[in-house]
């Protein structure tokens, strides 16, 4: 029926958004960080010349944030950021954390949850949060919450989020927020030491001998563009994204005559759960033809780590790195 | 004085009345089966990868039994030989069968409107896909893709659940099976909704799967989809004089000793299985079954013995061409094909609609 | 030709006709007559098999109906309707050619008898001229000429008609049912035609059937069917019944009423 059609399709462009948010996590990254915050994520920066509070945090749709002291009830929506705020050792500080928080442990069995996919605004005011961090705005949730006067934390993934370097300042800007600012700058530090030596191993790799790179999101060739926090991990590896700058999607679709005449020499499956394995790839008809099938050179990575911007992206970068250049990373 | 409306028939002269015979339409169903295949080998050497067109003839031609035509590149081979023949021909088929479905649909419940999602076959497809989708199966890597025989099934469903709901004393009346499919697409799309909201992480992958397209479009596909939409095409046909005959009201059609409610049964249960078929391995793909039938009947008249075969020709053609846009108009990237068929569509029927307008106007 | 019998025909529990009877023989034109409601169009579709019924006979020629396919009847019987729907886009010829389709098998294609016969039938009945023009685009009298001829097309041995003309003005009435009485004599078929007019079914019908609350209250020649008696108990309305100054047939018309809606014996939920 003709009518159902434009449902569907405002529905799909509403799950289009949603699914930046449900592939990643919301922490924000912006370029109204405090002066007193150093952008050099290498720098051990454990002293501050300025107070801790307030912290000045401009959301994504601009409207400003001001918390006045550390949140004692958080409540994240955002798998991303609840990762992080276990790594910078804030987990007393949450009050919930949304359906799909799997990492790390003590995240999958939080007793309280709630649905990050379709906020519901009466459920989240009842946890009488002071912090609710927000990776997408489904469903108004976001001014729904400021009615409520209650502080959102809204960062959007797909504006704010494109490096990994936007990732550590997520991380900062949470340790500032929560005020683990040591340990936030702690972790942010040894992350970009593990970064700093991938990007080492791989210095001498010149752009004319750059493999090519397919990263695979879904069975139907939805991959990463350029402009992503994953596709960040392939620039750093000195590696040719084929789905390019995306057409301008963050998340593109790619054609599969596109994929074959790209001809990748690596491809990485990051849909794995979803039943696609390396033998599967290679019996795909005509995938036989593409050098990276030919030579085997096909990897699985675990999902939750590279799909979601939080710490454990390096572990992403690293494993990828050691799977396609295995003679650099003894 | 006669208002000659165009008409597509071979050569008649000009005052004898042509006949509608199988022999008389013949050159017709040629010429319009020769401008498919035309449309269709356009299509295949058309992508955002510039194959030349020998090229890719010598693939296709190299391809038939006791032919070979030498060497190509593997990736040019692959892409025009596993990627965009079946590819287009999927396209072809699915366009082909939604279309004279789209006729045969309207012409059972006499009504324009009608068309081949109309009594559950996309709602109940939608089901089975969803269910696989979010279940364990999904993540086994299968020979054979679960997907589309379980697209098929609840596809199936739906449609028999709609006809036994609708069905009183024997027969079944084509308001009472509206109503019964209207209710039965509700249910099923208000359960795939469900799904699709409860587990979020597979959202993108059902959607997808709903919004249809031909990029995972493979010779499996193929193979296990045509059967069904060529036989349904080649056995509703013989019925074409008959559901001429059913234009009129069923009473008078049942005293020119049509047996209707056979009919009905037979023509909706070809279109179903044949659309049921196309739609587990393409998705839901809109506007084709209503619209081509509409724009064949404007410009051939509504004689189904014309209606049925052309508008499979015109929506093959239709969906092959709507494909290639939808694989090269952002090139590299794949544009969701409902938009393009809408986009495309759209403005086409509003000037055959206007074109329509016109004609009458000068009648009254 | 046509033989009814005790004929018994109850829609749920609410019966309609209760043991009617009516023959029709080939060559004559039978009207029938009654009150809205009094089962005229039920008694027709028994006739045709669109409705079943409990107890009674009905024989086309001997056969009895009710063991025919829908195929061998409609090659016996063709019905016109009142104001048929007919579908858009199609010309007259071909809607006439469709009454072809009880003598074609599936696969079989109209062939040049088909042709011939139905343009026989169409210029029989004046219609032939119309053939190429679209259905939609005709009047109501040319329309019910093109049903007339697909009806013909069947090449019948029984038309039924119900209330072919109310529709149409007064010289498209009475130009159906001189066509009407001419078909019958010439190919000798038998004719049931429902009709409200009493005036017109008198001049044309030889005999006539009156039908009332399921049972047939008189049947006969026009002139022994429509005695005012008769037609003020059926109808409940007061009439005269005069002569037709050239064919003696009656001719009825309502009685005038002594003063403005005043009506003697109007029977309640019946109209003239």
């Amino acid at each position: 029926m003709t009518h159902n059609w434009t449902s569907r399709l405002v529905t799909l462009l509403a799950a289009g958004m949603l699914l930046s948010a449900a592939c990643s996590s919301g922490a924000k990254s912006n370029s109204k960080v405090p002066p007193a915050f150093s952008d050099n994520p290498t720098t051990i920066s454990g002293i501050s010349t300025v107070a801790p509070y307030p912290v000045a945090v401009a959301r994504s749709d601009g409207k400003p944030l001001s918390i006045a002291q550390a949140p004692a009830r958080i409540v994240s929506l955002s798998p991303g950021a609840t990762e992080i705020i276990y790594a910078i050792g804030a987990e007393a500080t949450l009050a919930a954390v949304d359906k799909n928080a799997d990492s790390p442990d003590a995240a999958k069995s939080f007793p309280t949850k709630v649905d990050a996919f379709e906020p519901n605004i009466e459920a989240i005011a009842a946890l009488k949060p002071d912090l609710v961090i927000v990776a997408s705005d489904t469903g108004g949730i976001v001014a729904k919450l400021d009615e409520l006067k209650i502080p959102v934390f809204y960062v959007d993934i797909d504006k704010s989020v494109k490096t990994i370097d936007d990732i550590f300042v997520q991380i900062s800007l949470l340790g500032r927020v929560t005020g683990k600012t040591e340990k936030a700058d702690a972790l942010v530090a040894s992350l970009g030491e593990r970064r700093k030596k991938v990007e080492l191993a791989v210095r001498d790799i010149v752009d004319s001998s750059a493999t090519k790179v397919y990263h695979e999101l879904d069975e139907t060739f939805y991959s990463a563009s350029a402009g992503t926090f994953v596709g960040d991990i392939y620039r750093i590896l000195h590696m040719k994204n084929i789905a390019g700058d995306g057409g301008g999607v963050a998340y593109p679709q790619l054609t599969q005559e596109a994929i074959l005449a790209a001809n990748p020499g690596l491809i990485v499956l990051a849909d794995e759960s979803f039943g696609v394995t390396v033998d599967s790839v290679k019996a795909r008809p005509g995938w036989s033809a593409i050098d990276a099938v030919k030579n085997g050179q096909i990897l699985g990575v675990d999902p939750s780590i590279v799909s979601r911007p939080g710490p454990r992206i390096i572990d992403a970068l690293e494993a990828i790195a050691k799977g396609a250049y295995p003679d650099r990373f003894k | 004085m006669q208002l000659a409306r165009p008409r597509a028939t071979a050569l008649a002269p000009a005052r004898a009345p042509a006949l509608m015979t199988w022999r008389a339409l013949a050159p017709t169903y040629a010429l319009a089966l020769a401008a498919t295949v035309a449309v269709a080998l356009f299509a295949v050497s058309w992508g955002t990868v510039h194959i030349a067109p020998l090229t890719t003839l010598s693939i296709l031609i190299g391809h038939l039994p006791f032919v070979s035509t030498g060497e190509h590149s593997a990736t040019t081979e692959a892409i025009i030989w596993q990627v965009r023949a079946p590819r287009v021909l999927l396209a072809g088929l699915v366009g082909a069968t939604l279309a004279y479905s789209g006729a045969a649909y309207q012409g059972v419940f006499r009504n324009p409107l009608a068309e081949p999602y109309l009594i559950g076959v996309a709602s109940g497809a939608a089901v089975g896909a969803t269910l696989i989708i979010i279940s364990p199966l999904f993540v086994a890597a299968w020979i054979i893709s679960p997907l589309p025989p379980a697209a098929f099934a609840g596809a199936l469903s739906a449609v028999a659940l709609a006809y036994g709901l609708a069905r009183t004393a024997g027969r079944v009346g084509t308001a009472s099976l509206i109503l019964s499919g209207v209710a039965v697409s509700s249910m099923c799309t208000s359960l795939v909704t469900y799904l699709m909201l409860t587990y979020n992480t597979r959202t993108l992958a059902i959607l997808t799967w709903l919004l249809g397209g031909f990029n995972t479009a493979s010779w499996q596909k193929v193979a296990i989809s045509a059967p069904y939409m060529i036989a349904g095409g080649a056995l509703i046909l013989p019925f074409a004089r008959l559901l001429n005959v059913m234009q009129l009201d069923e009473d008078e059609a049942r005293q020119l000793g049509v047996n209707v409610e056979r009919i009905k049964l037979g023509v909706l249960g070809l279109a179903s299985l044949a659309t049921a078929a196309a739609v587990s391995v393409s998705g839901l793909i809109g506007f084709v079954g209503l619209i081509v039938p509409h724009a064949v009947r404007m410009i051939w008249g509504p004689d189904y013995r014309r209606l049925l075969p052309l508008s499979a020709c015109f929506g093959a053609s239709f969906l092959i061409l709507a494909d290639v846009v939808a694989r090269s108009i952002d090139p590299g990237y794949e544009v969701p094909i409902g938009v393009v068929t809408a986009l495309i569509g759209a403005p086409f029927f509003l000037y055959l609609l206007r074109r329509q307008n016109r004609a009458s106007e000068g009648r009254a | 030709m046509l033989t009814v019998r005790g004929l018994y025909v109850s829609y749920g529990e609410h019966p309609v006709l209760r043991g009617v009877d009516l023959d029709a023989a080939g060559g004559e034109v039978v009207a029938v007559l009654g009150p809205n409601g009094c089962g005229k169009t039920t008694l027709l579709r028994a006739i045709t098999g669109g409705v079943a019924y409990g107890a009674g006979e009905i024989t086309i020629d001997g056969a009895s109906v009710r063991g025919m396919t829908a195929s061998a009847l409609a090659k016996r019987v063709a019905v016109v309707t009142q104001g048929a729907v007919l579908p858009e886009g199609f010309t007259a010829l071909e809607v006439a050619l469709m009454g072809r389709t009880p003598h074609l098998r599936l696969l079989q294609s109209e062939g040049r008898r088909d042709l011939q016969i139905v343009q026989a039938a169409m210029e029989r009945a004046d219609c032939w001229q119309l053939r190429d023009r679209r259905v939609e685009e005709l009047s109501g009298g040319e329309r019910q000429r093109v049903v007339i001829s697909r009806a013909l097309a069947q090449e019948p041995e029984l038309l039924l008609l119900d209330e072919p003309t109310s529709h149409l003005d007064l010289q498209h009435q009475v130009d159906t049912f001189r066509l009407l009485r001419e078909l019958c004599v010439e190919r000798r078929l038998a004719a049931v035609a429902v009709v409200h007019d009493l005036t017109l079914a008198a001049m044309f019908s030889d005999r006539m059937a009156l039908l009332a609350d399921g049972r047939i209250e008189a049947t006969g020649a026009p002139v022994d069917v429509l005695r005012a008696e008769i037609i003020e108990r059926v109808y409940g309305i007061a009439v005269r019944v005069l002569a037709h100054p050239d064919t003696g047939r009656p001719v009825v018309v309502p009685e005038a009423p002594a003063v403005a809606g005043e009506a003697r014996g109007r029977r309640a939920g019946a109209a003239p």
